[in-house]
């Protein structure tokens, strides 16, 4: 049995702190190997994160080829960057930030097609301030009435159909969890405009998803 | 307040980020208004969807990552580490 299983006598506290002080320990000297050119370590940083890498670029990728240059761009960016990591941070947050930056900036390398306007995904009023088309409540459980698998391919169909700028936001504040500064630095944007283009984003998603969320009743 | 003004609130109203008056005031509007209801429910379940729809991908194993895929950054590397020398 390994270390990190509980003893008689430890408290609830020590049990849950024990294997998370080892492995930042593990880390530490993992990042110290890193960091001293230690050729095993690089391999190993590959290995152990190239899969989460891509999952990450191929969120905000539309070819699976541009995916895979983002990712080997990142972890070139990293090995050149290391000495600059701060031990105190955690090594899968960084790579995180760094392959979603390698996405950020091969997207406005390519910038190849004009921008959709968002407009026509978004909510029209009257005059009087009303919605121009009454929303309509959506089922319960949508995912009740497709399949799982269905449902999410449907989702990402519908976010890779918002204009480029609106779809980035959406990604990193709602799908990889940036908060507005984070995403706004990430984004060279401002914080209330980050905040304005989320908002539209999920109206406009909302939009694009209601006719395939409707209830049996509707 | 106005549906147009509920929906462009929507999302700080979702944040907790709105002033006692102005949430008092949106929640008594959603209470008369079924079509705003309706949006509020969808606007919450979209931001759901969306986190949901890329949970999955999140969690690609290694051993789906294409083989040529470690050995070409690998190879990057070294290359970028013989021009730095």
């Amino acid at each position: 049995m390994g270390d990190a299983m509980p003893r008689d006598g430890d408290t609830m506290r020590e049990v849950i702190e024990q294997p998370q002080e080892s492995a930042a320990k593990e880390e530490a000297l993992f990042v110290a190997r890193l960091k001293s050119g230690d050729e095993a370590a690089f391999t190993e940083v590959v290995e152990r994160c190239a899969g989460r890498c891509l999952a990450v670029a191929r969120r905000f990728m539309r070819s699976e080829d541009d995916a895979l240059d983002a990712v080997q761009d990142a972890f070139l960016a990293m090995f050149k960057n290391i000495q600059k990591f701060d031990e105190h941070a955690s090594l899968n947050t960084w790579l995180h930030r760094i392959v979603v930056n390698a996405c950020l900036m091969k997207l406005r390398g390519k910038r190849r097609r004009p921008e959709s306007s968002i407009e026509a995904m978004l909510p029209t009023f009257l005059a009087d301030g009303h919605q121009t088309h009454a929303s309509r409540r959506w089922a319960d459980n949508p995912a009740g009435a497709m399949e799982h698998t269905e449902l999410r391919r449907l989702v990402r169909a519908k976010i890779d159909e918002l204009p480029e700028q609106y779809r980035n936001v959406l990604l990193l504040r709602d799908i990889e969890g940036l908060d507005t500064a984070a995403a706004g630095a990430a984004l060279e944007m401002t914080e209330t405009a980050v905040k304005t283009r989320l908002h539209r984003a999920r109206q406009a998603l909302r939009g694009l998803l209601d006719p395939h969320m409707l209830g049996d009743s509707q | 307040m106005t549906c147009r003004e509920l929906i462009e609130f929507l999302m700080e109203y979702t944040a907790g980020e709105l002033s006692p008056e102005v949430k008092a005031e949106f929640e008594r509007h959603l209470s008369i208004c079924r079509s705003c209801a309706a949006y509020l429910d969808s606007y919450r379940k979209t931001v759901e969807l969306a986190k949901e729809s890329h949970m999955h991908a999140y969690e690609l194993p290694v051993t789906a990552v294409p083989p040529g895929l470690v050995n070409a950054i690998n190879q990057a590397r070294k290359k970028q580490a013989d021009v730095a020398v």
